[in-house]
């Protein structure tokens, strides 16, 4: 096997990367709620301020579009192991936040 | 020990005093990710997980041992082997460090995302300290028991006390965007925490009380149930967390209720008269004592009590009442989320107890999901002459 070079994590640094992974994760969902509050706010008016944005607090059918778009982030990304051995096409739909269909097995 | 979790709460907004801000888009979109991620562990990954264990010809065998009547294993025994078969899963080591993770996140998250509008939330606290309710009696010397000293609980950095904005976080953060979709501790995924504290007051069995009184009260989300279904009742209660008790006093009077409130350590001295309450309710507060506190405030609550008084207590379900695997998600607590005699108070017997200190009528059933909230519930004798 190819040499990698030295090991300076070690094995047993796995929870620590994974502290980090998760750290990452909730940063790119952070930023992907505020792309959608700010693709919200220009839909609905002409210009927006960065204290529009956060003091910004989603209701009715936009809090609920972004729950399913969050819930669906957390079962593609936390749940990325499991894809390795769920991957029956319904359960690849699933994850994915759609409804399977007819071709589903 | 509980925390005021329902700000929200449509009668507050009724009253038009529910607060005009909210968390940073920041703050907000964090806390609600790490409720997502706890979902998926405890809704997803660990029915996965628990599937695998059971799968396994150990698994089934231990399990079936658990179920006996006449077990083979001690209890100890069966749950150290089936945590060790599960560690061997990966999945459910994930799931677990999923839930560690979100445990830490509460605070990790939580702590900047309430101090970026603390000058906001100072403001609110302080109108709310106008006009307060009932009474708080905090200028005492207490004792703070060596067990309760120091302790983290549920990785809450300074403990329960540690930041002077805990109630905003828990009111504003995690309790409606993390503890709101259940799946931690005890407590099943997709479970109303404030509609089980409902449930659990129910399960008092006369329809009318006029004193109650609650040992470890927090910030009174519990009164605040007792209050619901008990409406007249004089409600007393007492904890070792002064701002626990300056943020249940507060709470309660923003709700339109009345508290009294005392600095206390209830397994030795409530300072309450004897034969003074018809009624003692518990929420959560017996894992969170060593063996001998328990029984100390099994003995105290008798003292104060009137003769047929009844006390009702929902505390996580005994390894005995639960599958294997749950059994082994429970006592993961123990050492992964500050919770020292979580495993302790699982083994032991709280109906025991409470026949040890002279109660009656002691009876204990589940009344939800993964048998949580789990009741205790047990009357005082009426005196002898009496009940001649």
């Amino acid at each position: 096997m190819k040499d990698t070079g030295f090991d300076y994590l070690g094995s047993e640094s796995v929870t620590d990367v994974a502290r980090i992974v998760m750290a990452l994760m909730s940063e790119v969902w952070i930023m992907r709620d505020r792309q959608i509050v700010t693709e919200y706010l220009l839909e609905t008016q002409e210009s927006v301020t960065r204290a529009q944005i956060d003091n910004f607090v989603p209701q009715g059918e936009l809090a609920a579009l972004i729950a399913a778009e969050r819930d669906r982030f957390a079962r593609l990304v936390a749940g990325a192991p499991i894809a390795a051995t769920k991957r029956s096409v319904a359960e690849i739909l699933e994850r994915a936040g759609m409804a399977a269909s007819e071709h589903a097995a | 020990m509980t925390f005021l979790t329902q700000l929200e709460d449509v009668s507050l907004q009724q009253q038009g005093t529910a607060p005009s801000f909210a968390l940073s888009q920041r703050g907000r979109s964090g806390f609600e990710l790490l409720g997502s991620v706890q979902k998926f562990s405890s809704g997803t990954l660990r029915p996965l997980a628990e599937e695998s264990f059971v799968a396994t010809p150990e698994g089934k065998a231990l399990s079936a041992d658990h179920a006996s009547a006449a077990p083979v294993r001690s209890e100890r025994e069966r749950i150290a082997a089936a945590k060790a078969l599960c560690a061997s899963d990966n999945v459910f080591r994930l799931e677990r460090f999923i839930q560690r993770y979100v445990a830490e996140q509460n605070f990790n998250h939580g702590i900047p995302a309430i101090e970026e509008r603390r000058a906001e939330f100072r403001a609110y606290e302080a109108a709310m300290e106008r006009g307060l309710l009932g009474t708080l009696d905090i200028d005492v010397d207490v004792v703070v028991p060596s067990y309760y000293d120091r302790i983290e609980w549920h990785l809450e950095p300074g403990g329960w006390d540690g930041y002077d904005l805990y109630g905003a976080l828990f009111a504003f953060g995690v309790g409606p965007y993390v503890f709101s979709h259940g799946g931690y501790a005890a407590v099943a995924v997709g479970d109303d925490i404030a509609q089980q504290r409902l449930n659990t007051i129910r399960q008092f069995p006369k329809n009318e009380y006029a004193r109650i009184y609650e040992p470890g009260c927090g910030g009174v989300s519990t009164l605040k149930a007792v209050h619901t279904v008990f409406p007249d009742a004089a409600l007393h209660g007492s904890d070792l967390s002064p701002l626990l008790l300056r943020n249940g006093q507060k709470m309660a009077s923003r709700f339109g209720f009345s508290v009294h409130l005392r600095l206390a350590d209830s397994a030795t001295d409530t300072r309450e008269a004897d034969e003074s309450f018809d009624g003692v309710i518990t929420y959560a507060l017996h894992h969170e004592l060593p063996p001998k506190a328990n029984r100390a405030l099994f003995r105290e609550m008798y003292r104060i009590m009137k003769p047929g008084a009844d006390i009702v207590i929902s505390d996580p379900p005994p390894f005995r009442a639960v599958p294997l695997f749950h059994a082994v998600i429970l006592d993961w607590d123990t050492e992964h989320r500050e919770e020292p005699f979580f495993t302790t108070a699982l083994h032991d017997s709280l109906d025991e107890m409470l026949r040890e200190a002279g109660f009656d009528a002691v009876e204990s059933y589940a009344i939800g999901h993964g048998q949580y909230p789990w009741i205790t519930r047990a009357r005082k004798p009426l005196k002898l002459a009496e009940a001649a």
